[in-house]
């Protein structure tokens, strides 16, 4: 209330001792294509074979071999660029990257420059209550290097070309993106879209998801500042933490009146500095040109069309979805889209009840306890069908939300059949009305002081029926129970 | 009423200059301030455990009066509205000042040392109470008994804070306090700057009031700063040592007194050096970082003289620890004394020594002392300052720590000889942490300590934001 200028600053602003600072940020994400051979050979892509075991001719940069495009590679970008709602260009042109590195046997890199695959396009990302439509400027396919490996002996450096020759999608945003936890949404959001697609498996650690990030700050509404791009980041952790240190390093400089050079850097999580890459090594004059060897791609619609029309549901959608089908809130909509996996299962407990039911039992009990558990949802111990089945007996009045629960505990620890569970324990609930009738008899005979105060005072309604549910160890059915006091009691 | 708390900026809230410049300029208020500073206690307490206590409503009120008064027009100078914290040895009316110990943990202080009533009359706000050793007695920072805070720099493995101001040298370096009060009787604020990449200023021994300070070793006991830059120390100092904040703010304005030292670089300055003898057992990374601190100073100008001191570091480092054991057990004995006491057993180690140790030992070494002292003035002639790494190597994994050494080797230089001393960060070795250059100057001469200080951080530039203390 003291600070007025609190209320309408937004809150992604970094303030500084001389006036306010925006971010402005933007991603280069590279994302490995799921194909089970590489861009331009039929060299295997599987992770983790030995080195140098998946190495083709091609791959290996000898001379004498000629590229041949592979097909599935350019199915997967078109698939990813119609997720990302973007143009898909019929056009495209590889072109040949020049530089040398040990890695690189070719001695370049094909990539593509002036026609990319799929051109403009965009996501939607959810960020403390809001959603954000975040441009994306281009996707293009390049092929990856090979890997160098320092550590293995003292005296030599070992090259494996395992890696070499696998397609990479080089997804580009605009820089629409003003603070951190937008970064990471938009990555979370873009890897979850991939995900969906199965064109990408999205594996931060096994590196086939990898980002550059692009910093620069400006004084809100001013032109755009000089950006340093921060290389390599593979955790959503230390995109975060990137983006924080070389922004505050940004405003730091600039306030101290001092100009941002524009630099690659690289983020060192141990110290939380970035600190610049030596200059020699992003020196480059690329001298890029198309490559002899391959001729431009050319796409016919029906070709573009036919992907489109195959395209898995997306979250967005389902999002949607689960909504308008299964009455979800948002909220329930949204943690349960936010990882395929995770959709899938609660599709299939979803079959026999109420959307609300499921999604409660599937986030609160299941999530919860796997996430306590430090689990994933493939390892989970009561699989969907044990749980659809459970939640079927509570939809059917066969068992209390109460018992649902110790059977759940059961499912999680010993496995089993829930409606074995129920018999083989004797914990159906008693939906036999004479036999609940008895029961609310019984007590109402013995109480008769009680009989004579809930005229005067209807709360004491809950009392009998606590009464009775306790009298057949709560496995009658809450709602008959209530009903039957009711009408012997005459009231409404 | 705050929907939203502003970012501001990591280097904004660790100044005391930029704070300053901030509400002068009107971009910000002490309100925002204060906010920013408590979100970020509460982000990060729970993982850093650098406060004993926080006064989150108390600094909430004067946030409010400090806002009211600056839109007015009524600043009262460079430390208004400037977060502070406090080492949990020093008395607040009012509040309970344990020293790290739970044994005197229903102390209620029944007055403000006079050290916090010029801090606070100056405009400070206090922000908590934070975390010490035992009775400080104690350089690397555990307290076995209140809790060890986590040093920022490493986010997997505990390290050293160092100590015994380790719960202000932490609070500093992570932007939960834009500055702190911490104390030094053998090295307890340089070597928690050195380890958490702060600056930290010890004050010549009877310069300020040591009144509602609890005492370790009344002799050698200063008390001293931890901020985030020579010049914040700078200002914490001046007012810390009773000077007008309106006379301060002319001061930096003029760039004058104090200010005007700052800036006059370190040409044709003489300094005394590590001789070959003095750097042995020093990690190599922390010899690397020093001779590279040295580099700077030549290259600025600066003579540089390899000194053998006529008293060894180890000589003052030993007599110093008959003076501090002997002075503490007559402070602490009886609690240290009383076996049901729940008490860190490794300061009871320390304080116990002390009950062995007769008065004509004790006597010797203060009669030591006072020779020695005028023997190494004498040899000092003609040199401005001493220069030392702070520590003799970069935070230690706590589970490491040998409790029967001390890492206070080069600081208790300092505190032997009645000179002050200042620490500066100069290094930082990825995945382990920072490492200090202290710059020893003769008593009564802090504004060369500063000075020398300054010229190196403005040619080695700060730290950044630790990586505890990011997003």
């Amino acid at each position: 209330m003291h600070c007025r200028a609190a209320t309408i600053r937004p809150d992604n602003f970094i303030v500084g001792a001389t006036g306010d600072w925006e971010v402005v940020i933007g991603l280069e994400v590279h994302a490995q294509v799921n194909s089970c051979t590489k861009l331009f050979s039929g060299a295997a892509t599987a992770f983790g074979g030995q080195p140098n075991n998946q190495v083709s001719l091609i791959d290996a940069g000898m001379p004498g071999v000629l590229p041949i495009i592979n097909e599935k590679c350019i199915e997967q970008a078109i698939r990813t660029g119609l997720g990302l709602n973007a143009r898909i260009n019929t056009y495209s042109v590889f072109e040949r990257k020049n530089y040398f590195y040990p890695d690189l046997p070719q001695g370049y890199q094909i990539s593509q420059n002036r026609y990319p695959i799929v051109g403009e396009g965009f996501v939607e990302i959810y960020v403390e209550g809001e959603v954000h439509k975040i441009g994306i400027e281009r996707l293009h396919l390049e092929q990856d290097a090979g890997k160098s490996m320092h550590d293995t002996r003292n005296e030599y450096s070992y090259v494996d070309l395992n890696r070499s020759g696998i397609a990479l999608m080089e997804i580009v945003s605009k820089p629409e993106l003003h603070s951190a936890k937008q970064a990471q949404a938009y990555v979370l959001k873009l890897r979850n879209i991939l995900r969906y697609l199965g064109t990408c498996n999205g594996d931060m650690e096994r590196g086939n998801l990898r980002t550059d990030v692009n910093v620069s700050v400006r004084r809100p509404g001013e032109a755009l500042g000089t950006r340093c791009e921060i290389k390599n980041l593979n955790s959503v952790r230390f995109i975060g933490k990137a983006i924080e240190a070389e922004s505050h390093r940004q405003v730091e400089l600039l306030e101290d009146g001092c100009k941002i050079l524009q630099e690659t850097r690289l983020f060192d999580p141990n110290s939380g500095y970035t600190r610049p890459m030596r200059s020699k090594e992003e020196a480059h004059d690329y001298r890029y040109f198309p490559d002899p060897d391959l001729l431009p791609l050319e796409l016919n619609e029906a070709f573009i069309e036919g992907l489109a029309a195959n395209l898995p549901e997306l979250p967005d959608s389902k999002f949607k979805r689960f909504k308008k089908e299964y009455g979800l809130t948002s909220y329930d909509a949204r943690v349960l889209v936010a990882e395929k996996r995770n959709a899938d299962y609660f599709e299939s407990v979803v079959g026999g009840c109420e959307g609300k039911l499921a999604a409660n039992w599937v986030i609160n009990d299941v999530f919860g306890r796997l996430n306590r558990e430090g689990l994933d949802i493939s390892s989970s111990p009561v699989s969907s069908d044990q749980l659809c089945s459970l939640l079927k007996l509570i939809t059917e009045g066969t068992i209390s939300g109460k018992i649902a629960k110790e059977i759940f505990e059961t499912l999680w620890s010993e496995g089993g059949n829930p409606a074995d569970i129920v018999s083989a324990r004797g914990l159906a609930q008693v939906t036999d009305t004479t036999q609940i009738e008895a029961i609310v008899d019984e007590v109402i005979k013995a109480n008769p002081m009680q009989v004579q105060k809930v005229d005067d005072n209807p709360k004491l309604l809950s009392w009998f029926v606590g009464q009775v549910m306790k009298a057949t160890g709560g496995k009658a059915n809450p709602r008959s129970v209530n009903k039957i006091v009711r009408k012997r009691l005459a009231l409404n | 009423m705050w929907d939203k708390i502003l970012t501001i900026s990591n280097a904004t809230l660790k100044s005391i200059s930029r704070i300053a410049s901030g509400y002068s300029k009107g971009n910000f208020t002490p309100n925002s301030v204060i906010e920013a500073t408590l979100q970020r206690i509460k982000r990060l307490e729970p993982k850093l455990q650098a406060f004993d206590l926080i006064l989150a409503e108390a600094a909430r009120e004067a946030a409010d009066l400090a806002t009211r008064a600056i839109e007015r027009g009524h600043a009262i100078g460079p430390f208004h509205g400037i977060p502070f914290a406090l080492k949990d040895l020093i008395d607040v009316k009012g509040l309970i000042t344990a020293g790290g110990t739970v044994v005197y943990a229903d102390r209620i202080a029944t007055a403000t040392a006079p050290l916090v009533s010029r801090l606070l009359s100056g405009g400070g706000i206090l922000i908590g109470k934070t975390k010490t050793v035992e009775v400080a007695y104690g350089a690397w920072g555990t307290n076995e008994v209140r809790g060890t805070p986590w040093n920022p720099w490493d986010e997997q493995i505990h390290r050293t804070p160092g100590g015994s101001s380790s719960g202000s040298a932490v609070a500093v370096a992570s932007g939960m306090a834009s500055c702190a009060v911490g104390t030094d009787t053998g090295g307890s604020v340089r070597i928690p700057a050195a380890w958490c990449g702060v600056s930290g200023l010890k004050v010549t021994e009877g310069r300020m009031p040591l009144e509602g300070v609890q005492p370790l070793a009344h002799t050698l006991d200063t008390p001293g700063i931890l901020a985030n830059s020579v010049l914040d120390t700078s200002i914490m100092f001046e007012i810390m040592d009773g000077r007008h904040p309106i006379e301060i703010t002319e001061s930096i304005k003029k760039q004058v007194g104090l200010y005007g030292e700052l800036k006059r670089g370190v040409a044709g300055l003489t300094l005394g050096t590590l001789c070959e003898l003095e750097r042995e057992n020093i990690h190599d990374t922390v010899l690397e970082h020093y001779d590279a601190a040295l580099c700077r100073l030549d290259r600025l100008g600066a003579q540089i003289v390899p000194l053998e001191l006529e008293v060894s570091s180890k000589q003052m480092r030993d007599d110093i620890g008959i003076i501090m054991s002997y002075e503490a057990y007559y402070h602490h004995g009886p609690m240290y004394e009383e076996a049901s006491n729940k008490i860190d057993e490794h300061v009871r180690k320390r304080i116990l020594a002390g009950r062995d140790i007769t008065s004509a030992q004790f006597i010797e070494a203060l009669k030591r002392r006072k020779q020695n002292q005028v023997k190494v003035l004498k040899m000092l002639a003609g040199i401005d300052a001493y220069i030392t790494p702070t520590v003799t190597s970069t935070p230690l994994p706590i589970s490491y720590v040998d409790q029967c050494q001390t890492p206070a080797r080069f600081t208790r230089i300092a505190n032997y000889l009645a000179f002050c001393a200042m620490s500066v960060p100069m290094g930082l070795i990825e995945g382990k942490g920072p490492t200090g250059l202290q710059v020893i100057a003769k008593g009564h001469n802090e504004s060369m300590a500063l000075r020398i200080a300054a010229a190196f951080e403005k040619e080695f530039g700060h730290l950044p934001t630790p990586p505890v203390a990011l997003f």
